[in-house]
């Protein structure tokens, strides 16, 4: 039982009967203050005279020396009663209503980070096991673990503390980035339904500036007590391989791959690393990085594979505070021929189509089976994720109007390091192009604006090509030819540039944009204002037809991607190739365990996803004992990133008026958090103080 | 010289006069500074020029002398009545004005509780020291006079010079009672017609009053060729405050009440009676007066004596 005087709450109250001591000096001054007695006394006249010349605190000293005694024993009996702060928010109630605590646990990758055999993640075992000490009668709690999706231990808070000690010791750092919006929001929604007592959400986490730096408190109310306690070291040395990016994503047979390497070093000295690299059938490459402090470093490893298939690739510089992050897997997936995917709701009867000249273009000898470049074709009410995922090229043409479904699998292969190109002609294109705009919810904008279309061939006129970016991968081989001009253009729209958007590659004589690039995420969108069929220009007649679309696919194939690296916690897909009826796929983790998966069959192949990923490293789909396909799984980089965001800043972020932020590494300041700040020191010190003018006073009266 | 006196030669003893104390001061003799008015042949020089043994001058008779002033032996060689001129010795007269005013109450058995039984008053002592004055001068054949007053004359006794003086003197010591405040010029004008023969005005008083009115009124007897002298009585706990706690202080005369620790206003309140004082003693020096500030403490009849040997001092007598 405590006592609350304001901001002190009182941890031995019973000691106020202590209080009694005040009456002693009362009574030692009440009992020597005897009853003046009555002297005659001739010479009143100089005494009333002598008194008039003294001050008014000398006649009061013997009060004032009664006062400091008083002072002193109850500052004496106040240091007795312990006092403690409760600051800001921390005090405690004393209605019997309990408080409703949520405690938001970072257990994401750099919370695994070691330093002096210390991680923050035992750091923040002990803040949690503090906060559960500390749980009084009526409190109510939940734990939750703040990962790549929130996971809470009870759908609402309890009083089960030993369910939720259990927990706290099974947690461990989980190599994923956490979504800390969605772990204040299922906090939020746990205490939406708290209508009583006082509502309190911890944040235990090291408070990386690369994941707290975009939080949003805003769905927090007023009410909630925030309490920050950041725990782990400040500026943790720690070095990374932040990304492996394969040039060309997706190489083809004998082709020249370059594997470019990030390694970045987070600390505050230069460093000299090994980097090497490990195939899984045992082939290594090594070589050495030097890195400056705070810097990232790209290097290179070139090598040329002859047979066609998956090759599963790590990545390693020598393990230090944070192992998870040492290591960078990835599949190199060498294929025999490029694959091109062409989109179009032309007739595939008819025969002088855009998307059969296209088809064409992509592969004039079709009948060859060796062929470098190979087409399908699928319409735009049937295109799916499997379709796009093999392609690394997809061309639209003729698509009517485009389905939510199809465009939002577009989105999502160009957000993945897909390229596009888009031949637009019909007034449905307009329209497609605003939706995918809109559906991308912003991820990209247009280059150009559509205003209307421009049909020259009922005057038998035409549009010619005036201007070309010939500095563009795609139109640099056309440098020294003049044949871009030799081209005729009858429909087309009518465009307006949007400044600062994208980039022109050609324009028509007439001022309009022929072709432009835009990127959506690290996907790449070509946007080709013309039509292949002969309704809309002759470009299919002109020789120059076939190199261009060869150069289009080449541009378009993507050197750097991710389509060969998956994110921990989010959801990883490969592909293999098609299954006979006999043969089952059995979908393993990177530790080998069995983990489950959707197995999807087509014509071309066969599509795996794996919907949740919880390691690093391969996700794998085996036929019998082989392994048909990897999916490689790797940590977020901005989690190797152990820079802390300042308390100043996360306070000017949560801008919670009833927040209180710990002191960086103060895990025991939770203690003076919850039990306040121990005074009784201070009340000790001021009683030694008022002792010693206590004696002043004495030596004063005496004298 | 004096005659000896035997205070114990009656029957009654007197609280005033202690025969000890008064043995102390038989081998000293109060002397007049100047010439003194006297009726009777004396110890002291007479303003009155007549006959006696010390010669001072001759001048013409003049119808009225007495005839037998005329020295014959001169006209027996001048042939010219001439009379001589003699400096009569005579009694020199001792007026004592003593203060019975309710201040003067302060030691002694009025305030036995605070100062203990064996403190003496300011009026018992003042008392003791008239009544060893009167012993000196008596018994050195002198005359003696006592006024007692407050803020009017009280009682009067008229000068005397012979043993039984004495004990009329220090019976009306004892007959007297303090009581009410005091105002020492009223008593001085109202004194002085009753002093007839010039000679020795000695007030002892606590003079816790304004002291320029006392002085114009001094200044009336030592214009009649009085010579005047101050004894400032003051208690031993008047000069330095007693050591008690909280004390309710309370005026003798006016009945005025303060409370306060003596030890508190020590200080201030020395600096407050030294300049009164200091007044009362340069308004004496001022007028030759003679001014002797006593405490109680000091021994009544070591009072006298260092008064008296200090008045030798000033006279130029070995």
């Amino acid at each position: 039982m405590r006592i609350l005087l304001g901001y002190i709450s009182l941890v031995n109250p019973a000691l106020w009967v202590g209080v009694a001591a005040l009456a002693v000096p009362l009574a030692i001054h009440l009992l020597t203050r005897r009853t003046p007695k009555n002297m005659t006394f001739p010479t009143l006249r100089f005494l009333r005279a002598a008194r008039a010349h003294q001050s008014r605190l000398y006649h009061l000293r013997h009060l004032l020396l009664l006062l400091t005694r008083m002072a002193l024993l109850l500052l004496i009996l106040l240091a007795f009663l312990r006092p403690v702060l409760m600051q800001g928010a921390r005090r405690k109630a004393t209605s019997q209503t309990g408080r409703t605590m949520l405690i938001l646990m970072d257990v994401s990758a750099s919370m695994g980070y070691v330093q002096a055999g210390v991680s923050p993640l035992a750091e923040a075992r002990a803040a949690v096991l503090e906060i559960l000490d500390h749980h009084e009668a009526g409190d109510r709690v939940n734990l939750i673990l703040m990962k790549v999706a929130p996971d809470a231990s009870f759908d609402e808070p309890s009083d089960n503390l030993f369910l939720l000690r259990r927990d706290l010791a099974n947690a461990a750092a989980v190599p994923e980035r956490p979504d800390i919006n969605a772990a204040i929001a299922e906090a939020v929604s746990q205490l939406k339904g708290v209508t009583e007592g006082r509502r309190q959400i911890y944040f235990i986490s090291d408070f990386q500036r690369t994941n707290w730096s975009s939080v949003n408190f805003d769905q927090v109310d007023a009410d909630t007590e925030l309490l920050f306690v950041p725990v782990g070291p400040e500026r943790g040395e720690n070095c990374a391989i932040t990304d492996v990016a394969l040039r060309p994503a997706a190489p083809t047979v004998s082709e020249d791959v370059e594997i470019v390497c990030k390694v970045t070093n987070y600390s505050d000295r230069p460093r000299r690393l090994p980097l090497q690299m490990r195939f899984r059938d045992g082939e290594d490459f090594q070589q050495e990085v030097r890195l400056e402090p705070r810097a990232t470093v790209s290097s290179s490893f070139h090598l040329r594979i002859h047979d066609a298939g998956q090759y599963e690739g790590q990545v390693f510089i020598p393990e230090d505070g944070l192992k998870v992050d040492d290591r960078r897997s990835f599949v190199l997936d060498v294929a025999e021929k490029v694959r091109v995917l062409v989109v179009s709701d032309d007739d595939p009867r008819v025969k002088e189509t855009g998307a059969a000249f296209l088809r064409r273009a992509i592969n004039p000898f079709a009948q060859k089976r060796n062929a470098a470049v190979v087409s399908s074709v699928v319409s735009s009410r049937d295109v799916d994720k499997s379709d796009l995922a093999r392609a690394q090229v997809v061309i639209l043409s003729g698509i009517h109007e485009l389905s939510r479904r199809s465009g939002e699998a577009i989105l999502e292969y160009l957000e993945t390091g897909g390229s596009v190109a888009y031949f637009h002609v019909a007034s449905a294109a307009s329209q497609n192009l605003e939706r995918l705009a809109a559906w991308s919810e912003g991820n990209f904008v247009l280059p150009f604006e559509l205003s209307g279309q421009i049909d020259l061939s009922r005057q038998e006129g035409y549009a010619t090509l005036a201007q070309a970016n010939f500095d563009h991968r795609i139109l640099r081989k056309f440098r020294d030819s003049a044949d871009l001009g030799d081209l005729r253009f009858h429909r087309f729209f009518s465009t307006e540039r949007v400044k600062n958007k994208g980039r022109v590659l050609l324009r028509y004589d007439d001022g309009n944009i022929a072709m432009a690039e835009t990127l959506v995420g690290p996907g790449v969108l070509l946007l080709c204002n013309f039509g292949c069929s002969l309704q809309h220009s002759d470009i299919v007649r002109h020789p120059l037809f076939v190199p261009l679309v060869h150069e289009i696919i080449r541009g378009l194939r993507p050197s750097m991607g991710r389509k060969n690296t998956f994110l921990v916690g989010q959801p990883c897909f490969t592909t293999l190739r098609p299954l006979t009826d006999n043969e089952k796929v059995v979908l393993r983790g990177p530790a080998g365990e069995t983990v489950e998966g959707s197995v999807e069959a087509n014509d071309d192949g066969v599509a795996v996803l794996f919907p949740k990923t919880s390691a690093c490293g391969f996700y794998r789909a085996y036929v019998g004992e082989e392994i048909a396909a990897s999916a490689a799984v790797n940590l977020d980089s901005l989690e190797s990133n152990l820079e802390r965001l300042d308390m100043a800043q996360l306070e000017e972020l949560a801008q919670q008026p009833r927040a209180t932020y710990l002191a960086a590494g103060d895990v025991a300041g939770i203690e003076g958090l919850l039990e306040g700040e121990p005074l009784w020191h201070y009340f000790l010190l001021a009683a030694v103080g008022l002792l010693f003018v206590e004696q002043v006073l004495v030596l004063l009266v005496r004298h | 010289m004096g005659q000896d006196v035997n205070i114990s030669s009656r029957n009654d003893s007197y609280k005033y006069l202690d025969e000890n104390a008064l043995a102390y001061l038989r081998h000293l003799s109060f002397d007049a500074r100047g010439a003194v008015d006297g009726a009777y042949a004396g110890k002291h020089r007479s303003v009155v020029k007549g006959r006696s043994q010390e010669f001072t001058d001759y001048r013409e008779y003049l119808p009225g002398d007495d005839v037998r002033s005329i020295d014959w032996r001169v006209y027996g060689r001048t042939d010219r009545y001439m009379i001589k001129l003699c400096e009569q010795e005579t009694l020199m007269t001792c007026h004592l004005l003593l203060d019975s005013s309710a201040s003067m109450a302060f030691g002694g058995s009025w305030h036995k509780e605070f100062f203990g039984a064996n403190d003496i008053s300011k009026y018992d002592y003042a008392c003791y020291l008239a009544a060893a004055l009167s012993y000196l001068l008596l018994r050195q054949g002198d005359a003696v006079s006592l006024t007692v007053f407050n803020s009017a004359i009280r009682y009067h006794l008229p000068a005397g010079g012979t043993l039984s003086h004495l004990h009329r003197v220090a019976r009306a010591l004892e007959g007297q009672k303090v009581h009410r405040d005091t105002y020492i010029p009223h008593v001085l004008r109202q004194a002085f017609p009753l002093l007839k023969r010039r000679g020795i005005l000695i007030v002892i008083s606590d003079f816790l009053e304004d002291c320029d009115g006392m002085f114009e009124a001094l200044d009336m007897y030592l214009g009649r060729g009085f010579e005047v002298a101050l004894f400032h009585v003051l208690h031993r706990y008047e000069l330095e405050l007693p050591k008690l706690a909280s004390v309710n202080f309370v005026d003798a005369e006016s009945g005025e009440r303060l409370t306060s620790v003596p030890e508190d206003v020590q200080e201030a309140y020395g600096h407050e009676l030294q300049a009164h004082i200091d007044t009362i003693r340069a308004g004496a020096e001022a007028r030759k007066i003679d001014y002797d500030l006593i405490s109680t403490q000091t021994f009544y009849s070591v009072a006298v004596r260092d008064y008296l040997e200090r008045r030798r001092r000033q006279c130029g007598y070995s």
